[in-house]
């Protein structure tokens, strides 16, 4: 009898995943990489210099877009009725699946395309500086930005597997409404909570007394907020997706 | 191998078998296919197969050699004519004398076509 | 191996498409699951392979409790669907990204049985017509040896020399230690592999019971003289008949005579059969 949890399938529906969606995987890199390499050019046109702002935008830009176009591209053998007979009776538990399914859109997509961020940017600046005349500084490439942008990748694409995996058709499109609605439920929610918890300091008749305290909750919470969303968002996300995965009929 | 619909299957694999047997294409003492082989070739669930070769071990026309396989007997031969000349005589026979008795053919007329037959 | 207590399942917003049904499947054996179109033939062999959850009801695949998709069972069976797409590439690919799943996959055997079907690992799925698609997946179901194999309408889409190879590849694998479960609703094809029916209708099973069990208990054919009364007998000229059996030579099972009994005089058969169980 085998184990319940086992790496190795984890591996196989990797290597799986990769196999079917080649063509995909390599247009989308592809793609990415000329726009990269474009804008990066592009960057150098006037200031003949590539600065590391410029650089992580628009890698951040294209490394979002491509990663969720991508994340989309999974589990749509799941809801092809011909299809799906085969791929939910393969060997592999909805825990384990969900796990490769995200070392696949997140690590091993984050890895590559960083990989890729990096040539791509190297022989931007390469080219700038042989053909424009540009700085040749190879250390904008490395930034504290970078570590951001994965960071907001890595909170937000689970959403998009949740996407994938809930919506039959127009998936793209019901997921970004999904996150609208979200979002505005939590703004609401923290009107509310504010006004709640701060009522008794007269909040709501304006004044400097209420300006000081928005702004106090405001920078205390920021940082945290932000901190806490993140960890929790992301999780939270994958596992929902990860219970839509086992609702799921064939 | 086609199928009479109204024989069971592991009775018409023995029938297959004492044919091999009478004709001599499976002597005294040789090995024969296996369950697995004549289920193959019949195109049948080997547990069919399985029945046909357990009756034959019943009525000693075949041995198991175990770990080797399944073979003739001795007089295995001997074993299949005496069979097939008892279901001639139990079966055949009365059949065509109903038939005989129904269509009113005598015996003469019988004897005569089997000299005839004999002849050619 | 597939024990089954009081199952019901119907699809949301439609009627009930199995209720109460109760049965089990062991080792050893080929069988087949009779039932006119849209009877849940289809319907229980998608439970029995986790694709769809029962409403209600006991249900164990090798006496684990199977309510949910585990991985170690699902590497004990496999479904061969009636319909099914299969990843647009080539035949050696698809081997090599799904066989490593089961862990007693033997590839030999895949090429052995892709050759045998006059296929070629180079060929490309897309580009197959759908009886060759068949005959890859069955050659895979063959080639990943797990002890249980679900076949949907394995035969549909075979043409008559595929037919006789497919009995012939099935008569291979067959063994003690596999269970076989066909559906089917082109007896002809498979009656010679079978040697178990069940048959499904108005969402029940109503017959369950070995083959050597029925040609212990009944008799099929003609009957020569008017003196015996069938339990049910076929319109038309020359219709044949099913009788009780009696002290009358065994014959061999008809399997559509006995599916159109099943369905005409239930109780009748099913009556003779209870009797016999209790001897």
């Amino acid at each position: 009898m085998s184990k319940a949890f086992d790496i190795r399938r984890i591996i196989n529906h990797i290597k799986r995943d990769v196999v079917l969606a080649k063509n995909t995987i390599g247009t989308t890199l592809l793609v990415s990489a000329g726009l990269l390499f474009m804008l990066c050019v592009f960057a150098q046109l006037w200031d003949k210099k590539l600065d590391s702002e410029e650089f992580m935008g628009a890698f951040g830009f294209i490394y979002f877009i491509s990663g969720s176009l991508l994340s989309f591209s999974f589990f749509r053998e799941a809801h092809n009725t011909k299809a799906n007979q085969l791929y939910f009776t393969l060997p592999i538990s909805p825990f384990e699946r969900i796990t490769a399914v995200w070392l696949t859109t997140a690590v091993l997509y984050t890895a590559v395309f960083s990989v890729m961020g990096l040539l791509v940017g190297g022989m931007s600046i390469f080219f700038g500086s042989l053909v424009l005349g540009a700085d040749f500084a190879m250390s904008t490439l490395f930034s504290v930005g970078y570590w951001q942008a994965v960071a907001i990748y890595m909170t937000i694409q689970p959403v998009f597997l949740f996407g994938a995996i809930t919506f039959k058709n127009n998936r793209i499109g019901k997921t970004l409404l999904f996150i609208i609605f979200t979002v505005l439920v939590f703004v609401l929610f923290n009107m509310v909570a504010y006004g709640l918890l701060n009522y008794g300091y007269d909040v709501f008749n304006g004044g400097p007394l209420r300006n000081q305290a928005m702004e106090k909750t405001e920078s205390d919470l920021s940082v945290l907020g932000k901190g806490l969303f993140a960890i929790i968002s992301g999780p939270i996300m994958l596992i929902v997706t990860y219970f839509k995965l086992v609702e799921r009929e064939a | 191998m086609d199928f009479d619909n109204t024989k069971p299957i592991y009775l018409q694999i023995v029938d297959f078998f004492y044919e091999n047997i009478l004709v001599r294409r499976w002597q005294d003492e040789e090995r024969i296919p296996s369950v697995r082989e004549v289920a193959v070739m019949v195109e049948v669930n080997p547990n069919t197969a399985i029945r046909a070769f357990n009756h034959l071990q019943e009525l000693e026309v075949i041995y198991n050699k175990r770990g080797i396989g399944y073979f003739v007997s001795k007089d295995g031969y001997e074993k299949v004519l005496d069979i097939k000349r008892n279901e001639f005589k139990e079966q055949t026979l009365p059949d065509v004398f109903k038939q005989m008795r129904l269509l009113d053919v005598t015996f003469e007329e019988v004897k005569n076509l089997y000299d005839q037959h004999e002849k050619e | 191996m597939i024990s089954i207590n009081s199952l019901y399942y119907h699809y949301p917003k439609s009627g009930m498409v199995l209720s109460n049904i109760s049965t089990h499947f062991e080792q050893g054996n080929i069988y087949g699951l009779f039932g006119k179109n849209g009877e849940g033939k289809s319907t229980l062999l998608k439970i029995i392979s986790g694709l769809l959850r029962a409403k209600s009801g006991e249900f164990s695949v090798n006496n684990e409790n199977w309510t949910h998709r585990n991985a170690p069972t699902l590497e004990q069976l496999f479904l061969v669907p009636e319909d099914f797409e299969l990843p647009k590439v080539t035949i050696a690919t698809y081997e090599k990204i799904t066989g490593p799943f089961y862990p007693n996959f033997s590839r030999k055997q895949f090429y052995d049985l892709i050759a045998e079907f006059k296929l070629s690992p180079k060929h490309h799925i897309a580009r197959l017509s759908f009886g060759q698609k068949k005959k890859v997946l069955i050659a895979f179901g063959i080639a990943v040896n797990t002890s249980i194999l679900l076949m949907d309408e394995p035969t549909n889409g075979l043409d008559i020399p595929s037919k006789s190879q497919f009995r012939k590849i099935m008569a291979t694998i067959a063994d003690e230690n596999k269970c076989i479960i066909i559906s089917t609703h082109q007896v002809r094809d498979l009656h010679s592999l079978i040697n178990h029916v069940l048959v499904l209708d108005e969402t029940k099973v109503v017959f369950d019971a070995s083959l050597v069990k029925v040609s212990e208990l009944f008799w099929f054919g003609k009957p020569k003289s008017t003196e015996d009364s069938a339990l049910f007998t076929e319109t038309g000229f020359g219709g044949k008949s099913v009788m009780a059996r009696g002290d009358k030579d065994e014959t061999e099972v008809d399997l559509e005579l006995l599916f159109s009994a099943v369905l005409m005089e239930n109780t009748a058969i099913n009556t003779m059969l209870k009797n016999s169980t209790h001897v």
